[in-house]
């Protein structure tokens, strides 16, 4: 494609970081390391798959990899929620997105030159904002992210039909690099730092004498690991120096 | 409880579909962006914020200090040679990293899109916005001949992503995501602005055009390499077809899906008020640039054959190399700053890395180890 050296490094290096961090927050959605691995490479297989939904009045399709999978995703977590009231704030996040991003999509500036923020990051950040208030957890800021765009666009489906414009509904149409993932990813992201925030506000994590029991620090347990290694060693010493007598 | 709201979200939802709006007349005022004397330099549709750039038509740069009412003040940055951006400028060790470009000579494919499918140019159209059926289309299609009779490939979508509002540009990302699938060479995105007619109107070679506005989205890590992309359209520009690019403007607001790709170029043709013949003859024009852009010229100083893309040592670091260090700087702070902020000191964060780096991989690689070892075991005894 006649793409100088640059360019092309360009692109790899983004395209890795970009599924680098999709990595890290989906296996925070209930899936193990490998798991989330391979539900990228599917979403990457799915982004070249569209299933058409209707023809008339307008064309309407569904993206496998940028819609149907974070679909699914998103279903089987609200399943798997442990309470109904988590299942229902999931939910009504997703509402509340959607709404938030049709009255942006209505009063915020649309023209290049002035638009204040990308649209992605504006209904990213309002999804993982609303569904951290909702419901403060990752899992329901991914959902409202994911499930708020998909509402977003049978919403515009519906008006652009109501109003007889031609157009064409494309659900997840850019796969991996949709608007629906983006929204999902970065919605987990704000989640993630609104609460680390909030609780180092208030004071936390505590760390030293006082810190609450039970509370995770990285270098006690690999300090703990250490020691063990280092009495391995020491144990494996001892064995052999009582070999070298024996012989 | 939940009963209750969730019943006022599905209230919500519903007065969505119901209260949707249908009109979205665009409301037509412009913006002047005067210099630190009081000159006008640049002319451009709707608000501009502090923090806003633009080239001129000159190649001198200004960014946008302080606006008030429709009056923009801009500090003059300095005058680009854009000499240095013709893209025949070639990196030093580009012949070590030539292997990278080498590839077979295809007659090179455009893909067109139109992200604001309704604009349209009241003179000949009628009305400034059509839905569904802007005039826009049909600059789209004298762009395509223009370059089907240079030996271009193109593929023009007619997608419609209407109404014109503040999630057009995430439905044109679908389109253009479909484009990239067949693999162009170039993508562009027409437009067209808002301003008064001469802002816009030129003669070139005797004829009456519209002049093209190149846009580019700051936002982004991506931007730099966009905007290196943006100085090479207009250098070559510059020297073929001279007055035929308005300027540049470098807004900070959006990557109006230029991340996707890196030849993405966003144009703008002509204003409302102009008529759409002048634009068709304005963009037939700009379509003589894009073999240059694309190295597709057979020879030629403007020819990017062999061009690492990495810089040249007038120039520095080229757009994609800076994009590159931003990328991953934001990664490296990023992800600096959320272990302080997760971990609460510098030593649990560094504990966290060290956990990180050490275990959370390891059972990709843990079977394989543990075979070893019972391996190992196994021939000890």
């Amino acid at each position: 494609m006649n793409m100088p050296f640059g360019m092309i490094a360009l692109v790899v290096v983004a395209v890795l970081i970009y599924f680098g961090v999709a990595q890290r927050i989906l296996d925070r959605m209930r899936l193990t390391d490998k798991q989330a691995l391979l539900f990228i490479a599917a979403v990457i297989a799915g982004s070249f798959i569209n299933i058409p939904l209707l023809r008339s009045p307008i064309d309407m399709s569904i993206n496998v990899g940028g819609a149907l999978l974070p679909l699914l995703l998103c279903l089987w977590l609200i399943a798997k929620a442990d309470e109904t009231s988590e299942k229902v704030r999931a939910v009504v996040a997703s509402i509340l997105v959607a709404f938030t991003i049709y009255l942006g999509s209505r009063f915020l500036p649309y023209e290049p030159e002035n638009m204040f923020l990308d649209p992605k990051l504006i209904y990213g950040t309002a999804a993982g904002l609303i569904a951290y208030l909702a419901g403060r957890s990752r899992r329901s800021a991914f959902i409202g992210g994911v499930l708020g765009i998909i509402l977003s666009d049978i919403v515009h489906m519906l008006t652009i039909i109501r109003a007889g414009i031609p157009g064409t509904v494309s659900i997840g149409g850019a796969g991996a690099f949709d608007v629906v993932m983006m929204a999902g990813i970065i919605a987990v992201m704000i989640a993630e730092v609104v609460g680390e925030t909030r609780e180092k506000l208030q004071g936390g994590p505590v760390l030293g004498p006082h810190r609450p029991e039970g509370l995770y620090e990285f270098s006690k347990e690999l300090a703990a690991k250490e020691l063990k290694k280092k009495e391995a060693a020491s144990q494996l010493q001892a064995n052999d120096k009582r070999g070298e007598k024996h012989e | 409880m939940n009963r209750r709201i969730f019943s006022i979200a599905f209230i919500l939802l519903c007065s969505m579909m119901l209260f949707a709006p249908i009109s979205f007349a665009a409301e037509v005022s412009y913006f002047n962006i005067i210099d630190e004397t009081g000159n006008i330099v640049y002319i451009t549709g709707w608000q501009v914020k502090v923090g806003d750039q633009c080239l001129t038509a000159e190649n001198k740069r200004y960014e946008v200090i302080s606006v008030a009412g429709n009056t923009a003040k801009a500090r003059f940055i300095g005058d680009v040679n854009m000499s240095l951006y013709m893209p025949g400028n070639t990196f030093n060790y580009a012949g070590l990293l030539g292997v990278s470009v080498a590839n077979a000579q295809d007659s090179g494919k455009v893909a067109i899109y139109h992200t604001h499918s309704d604009e349209s140019y009241v003179p000949t159209d009628g009305k400034e916005s059509i839905l569904g059926d802007g005039g826009i289309y049909k600059v789209g299609d004298a762009f395509a001949s223009a370059l089907k009779a240079q030996g271009l490939e193109v593929v023009h979508s007619m997608a419609k992503h209407d109404p014109h509002d503040d999630m057009a540009y995430e439905r044109s990302r679908r389109t253009v995501m479909e484009l990239l699938k067949q693999q162009p060479n170039a993508i562009f995105d027409v437009h067209r602005d808002a301003v008064p007619p001469e802002v816009y109107k030129t003669s070139i070679n005797g004829q009456d055009v519209s002049k093209v506005q190149l846009v580019v989205g700051k936002y982004g890590p991506t931007g730099k390499q966009i905007e290196d992309y943006a100085m090479q359209i207009k250098a070559a520009a510059d020297q073929q077809h001279p007055g035929l690019i308005k300027g540049i403007f470098f807004a900070k607001g959006g990557d109006y899906n230029q991340d996707l790709y890196p030849r993405s170029m966003l144009l703008e043709v002509g204003a409302h008020t102009n008529d759409r013949a002048s634009a068709e003859k304005g963009i037939a024009l700009f379509a003589d640039v894009v073999p240059t852009i694309l190295g597709k010229t057979s020879a030629g100083a403007a020819n990017q054959e062999g061009a690492a893309g990495v810089g040249t040592t007038e120039t520095g670091f080229s757009g994609s190399t800076k994009s590159t260090f931003w990328l991953i700087g934001l990664v490296v702070l990023g992800s600096a700053a959320f272990l302080f902020l997760s971990t609460g000191s510098v030593k649990e964060a560094k504990s966290k890395l060290k956990q990180f780096t050490s275990t959370e991989f390891a059972n990709f690689f843990g079977p394989k180890k543990r075979n070893r070892k019972e391996k190992d075991d196994q021939d000890e005894s």
